[in-house]
């Protein structure tokens, strides 16, 4: 029994982790329509960079978030605004290529910078706590608070801020948005540069916990569309139950099938997308239809 | 009403899909405080000449100018932005968000800071968002989801959210379409109370022929992309060729 209430909650504090990160790939799938293959790439990044502070200032992942997270939005800001916007009105299949290209094309250079030689964020408190009877790792236990924040801080400007509000309106319906003056391409922009920087703060938090190396993020991106798929396109609480479910599910084999460890996470990721697009291709809430066509 | 000042004009606007011309050089002119409307049978290019006039489309031939400026390439904001609104053949209100936020959220975007979006509307936007809402008489439903209106009642919404920038024109795309007869007569009361008291030109695309007959002072009539006849409502109505077009008689 206890074997299973810790699995369970190792499980929920991972979702809380999938949560958050799957959030960038979910709100510009859902806002855009544009399926991004380099998020895992853009969680790299965000890893590499909290390495990097941590190295030269001895930044705490946690504190780098401060910096990660507006470098990260300038980069999606610009990747949008310099390049999708480009082929964002073109067939999917246009912008579902570009986001390969990018996702080949930052892997390999951030393997020419920082070579393919794994590196780690060896934080002090990269311990655990015993509470209830039950193994709390700390960093995991600050991942998931962190996570939580952030979804509530992203639902509060979305559902109150007027910008929110207008990346809600854009993607409902983006002709109408335009026509009431509502710049289209501006809120794409702005829209990928918050999306992008939730992946690096993804990627930072996740620096002390695994390997960082150039390839990571491939991993990310398939577990991306599995959530997507459990918890629906651009909506926060889908993230967050569509996360649990995979967090869960993942430590469950992992505590409870012999042999298997954790390394077969992606497998059981697959697994469970093949599941779902089978036995419930509309997904547990709205499922992987644009925002705009589920309206 | 002055009409002199000319607000809108297009200049043999010409739109193609792939070889067929859906807009085939037509001319068209809207004047301050006009209510002008745009018939024709089914398919014959209302809906494309809004949306090139709107600048939704991009047009392959001609010249669109609006209050003296050229927007043959502006972007739909822009326009939008200049004082031309406009409505859906199909209805595109925000189901999810309450009729008070779809008011607001057409009032966007307006020379504001990234900052200033970060701030709730100013008081000033949201009363005119309330008295276009007590004008419409949707007051009732202000907090209401916009999904869960009916067809006529989203109708309005519609029309509000097109007024809520203070628009010179307004392009209303089959405003009656779906409506039930009392609020056809409501928003036909409205439209003219608009021109009549706010000095607001209209273009309406209308199937509904008395309701242009009452309330358009000019009408143009375009069969299979092409400007057919161009008059009053009673020219158009005794114009033989519109009646062959309509009819086939």
């Amino acid at each position: 029994m206890d074997k299973l209430l810790q699995a369970l909650l190792n499980g929920l504090l991972l979702g809380g982790f999938y949560g958050v990160m799957v959030l960038g790939f979910s709100i510009i799938w859902g806002v855009m329509g544009v399926i991004n293959l380099a998020h895992g790439e853009f969680l790299m990044m965000g890893a590499y960079m909290a390495w990097a502070l941590f190295r030269a200032f001895g930044l705490d992942p946690f504190a780098s978030l401060v910096i990660v997270m507006p470098v990260m939005f300038i980069v999606g800001y610009l990747l949008q605004r310099l390049i999708l916007n480009r082929v964002i009105e073109r067939p999917h299949l246009m912008a579902l290529l570009v986001t390969f290209g990018i996702s080949i094309s930052i892997a390999n250079i951030y393997k020419v910078v920082y070579t393919a030689s794994p590196r780690n964020v060896p934080v002090s408190y990269n311990g655990s706590v015993e509470l209830f009877g039950l193994t709390f790792p700390i960093v995991k236990t600050l991942v998931f608070f962190v996570a939580l924040s952030m979804m509530f801080i992203l639902h509060l400007f979305l559902q109150r801020t007027r910008l929110g509000k207008s990346i809600r309106a854009a993607a409902q319906n983006k002709n109408a948005a335009r026509i009431v003056g509502i710049e289209i391409d501006r809120v794409y922009a702005i829209t990928a540069g918050i999306c992008i920087a939730l992946t690096g703060a993804a990627g930072a938090m996740l620096s002390p916990t695994q390997a960082i190396f150039p390839f990571m993020g491939a991993p990310f991106t398939l577990k991306a569309f599995t959530i997507t798929a459990l918890g629906g396109l651009g909506r926060i609480p889908g993230a967050l139950l569509g996360g649990i479910i995979l967090g869960m599910t993942e430590v469950l084999v992992a505590t409870f099938v012999p042999g298997i460890g954790t390394n077969l996470g992606v497998a059981v990721s697959f697994v469970l997308l093949v599941v779902m697009l089978i036995v419930r291709p509309q997904g547990l809430l709205s499922g992987l239809r644009p925002m705009e066509e589920v309206e | 009403m002055n009409h002199s000042v000319e607000l809108l004009r297009g200049e043999h606007v010409t739109k193609y899909f792939g070889g067929l011309a859906a807009v085939d050089g037509v001319d068209i002119v809207v004047r301050s405080g006009e209510i002008v409307g745009l018939i024709g049978p089914n398919g014959s290019g209302k809906t494309t000449l809004f949306n090139c006039l709107s600048r939704l489309l991009p047009i392959d031939n001609g010249r669109i100018v609006f209050k003296g400026h050229d927007i043959t390439n502006a972007r739909p904001y822009q326009v939008a932005r200049m004082g031309l609104s406009r409505t859906f053949q199909v209805i595109r209100v925000y189901r999810k968000m309450t009729v008070l936020e779809n008011m607001l959220i057409s009032r966007q975007w307006r020379g504001e800071t990234l900052w200033g979006m970060l701030k709730p509307s100013h008081p000033a936007t949201e009363r005119r968002a309330r008295e276009l809402l007590d004008f419409l008489k949707l007051s009732h439903l202000i907090d209401e989801y916009a999904g869960n209106l009916s067809g006529g009642q989203r109708r309005l919404l519609e029309i509000g959210m097109a007024l809520m920038p203070d628009p010179d024109l307004v392009l209303l795309d089959e405003a009656t379409s779906g409506v039930n007869p009392t609020l056809i007569e409501e928003i036909k009361d409205h439209i003219r109370e608009l021109n009549r008291e706010q000095g607001k030109a209209f273009l309406l695309i209308e199937h509904n022929i008395n309701f242009i007959a009452d309330l358009c002072e000019r009408v143009y009539v375009l069969n299979y992309g092409k400007l057919l006849a161009h008059g009053t409502p009673q020219e158009i109505m005794e114009n033989e060729a519109v009646i062959e077009a309509y009819f086939g008689a």
